[in-house]
């Protein structure tokens, strides 16, 4: 019964992020900017082919990730291992693209994060963020020493537990994952805005600009994702039943509000940075970063 | 505004950068304030050693072209005021690059035969 939920819930969640993607591609078709320089094409078409095979070795390892650990341990780390796969990815394409627009020359402008970063996805991605640790936190602390279940009392010599809770037997490696996906992050993110270029013309810039501002969008999209499906799955499996009981003690019922509060913010945080990642919008100039 | 770094020219790549951001500033398309690229991003952009962009920058510096300030990167200095040049010597120059291109010579050529000009004593 448990594991049909689990499937529907990790189905549910392909679908909604596959009709996304599709509404997403068919609405922005056409408005990036285009360009006929080889070496601009070369990083698109790379970094694009780098993103798909990322999300089947995603598919693929979230699969083997699932499976690992007891008592759905490896089910709560699969939105960060996922989104691991996928920075990785990111990287990988970086560094193959590393000299792909190199030609002697060099363009004397400043090029930095600012230019790139969309700054309202941004913004949101660290309050979901900042919340979901909260929420972590909080069940941490109210956690049993086993750090899997949370003791209730039914009135009178009435005590049970409940589980599963996010208590330390899962936020710990979560903690874990979510530091490395954010170094990785780090890094792609770096490598992006670094990649060298040579001197291009206004067209070919501006499609290179498009370039490097979508691949920093769809980093941060990714983790936006993963901090949503890490809320939902909070909310579901841990939080859900026991803040409906009439014992709860307030601090479940702040980390439930805080966990929906995060979800929400991190959807609405990724609706911005795919909006961003499918249709960049011109870069800004290194006087506006 | 552009670099670029020219393999075939003897002179060291350095000194083509220092020349080429000089020129740059002589002509106004770098204005005092204007911020330039950071020492590793231009040596990405460019495929050189940052050190080669560094000593470049490092000389305009001392020559009191640029100046750098920790977080604020490097700027052309406030002071930096192009040469006048008078509009007779001008058109010599102007004459003596078109000779010099219908004569086959490249860019570093013919800043070497100025340099050397300049080099002689004067009568």
């Amino acid at each position: 019964m448990v594991t049909g939920v689990v499937w529907l819930f990790l189905a549910f969640v392909l679908i909604a992020a596959v009709a996304l993607v599709v509404v997403l591609a068919v609405f922005s078709r056409g408005t990036a900017p285009r360009s006929g320089h080889d070496g601009v094409r070369r990083v698109r078409q790379v970094i694009t082919l780098a993103r798909v095979v990322a999300v089947v070795l995603a598919v693929r390892v979230v699969m083997d990730v699932s499976a690992v650990g007891a008592h759905g341990q490896g089910l709560a780390l699969t939105p960060f291992v996922a989104a691991i796969v996928w920075v990785i990815g990111g990287i990988a394409a970086e560094m193959v693209t590393r000299s792909a627009l190199r030609d002697g020359g060099a363009v004397l402008e400043v090029r930095s994060l600012g230019r790139y970063l969309p700054r309202r996805g941004a913004v949101l991605l660290v309050f979901g963020i900042a919340l979901l640790v909260a929420a972590a936190v909080i069940t941490t602390l109210a956690a049993d020493p086993d750090g899997r279940s949370l003791s209730y009392t039914c009135g009178p010599n009435c005590h049970g537990t409940r589980s599963p809770w996010a208590g330390a037997f899962y936020t710990a490696p979560l903690a874990v994952a979510f530091v490395v996906l954010l170094v990785l992050v780090a890094v792609n993110v770096r490598l992006v805005v670094s990649r060298p270029r040579g001197r291009l013309d206004a067209p070919d810039q501006a499609a290179d600009d498009a370039t490097r501002t979508s691949a920093v969008a769809a980093t941060l999209l990714v983790v936006a994702l993963a901090v949503a499906a890490t809320a939902a799955g909070l909310v579901m499996f841990s939080l859900l039943s026991p803040t409906f009981a009439p014992d709860t003690p307030a601090s479940v019922r702040v980390a439930m509000a805080t966990t929906v509060a995060s979800l929400v913010i991190a959807v609405v945080s990724a609706t911005a940075l795919a909006v961003t990642a499918f249709s960049p919008r011109q870069a800004r100039t290194s006087l506006e970063a | 505004m552009h670099v670029r770094i020219d393999d075939g020219d003897p002179t060291p790549p350095y000194e083509q950068l220092r020349r080429q951001l000089l020129a740059l500033v002589h002509a106004g398309g770098l204005p005092a304030g204007a911020r330039l690229p950071p020492i590793r991003q231009l040596a990405a952009d460019l495929g050189v050693a940052a050190g080669t962009v560094a000593r470049a920058y490092r000389e305009l510096e001392d020559a009191g072209w640029l100046v750098s300030r920790r977080g604020g990167g490097t700027r052309v200095a406030e002071g930096a005021v192009a040469p006048q040049v008078p509009p007779a010597v001008l058109t010599l120059a102007e004459e003596l690059v078109q000779r010099a291109r219908e004569l086959g010579a490249d860019a570093a050529a013919v800043r070497a035969a100025i340099d050397r000009a300049l080099a002689r004593p004067e009568p």
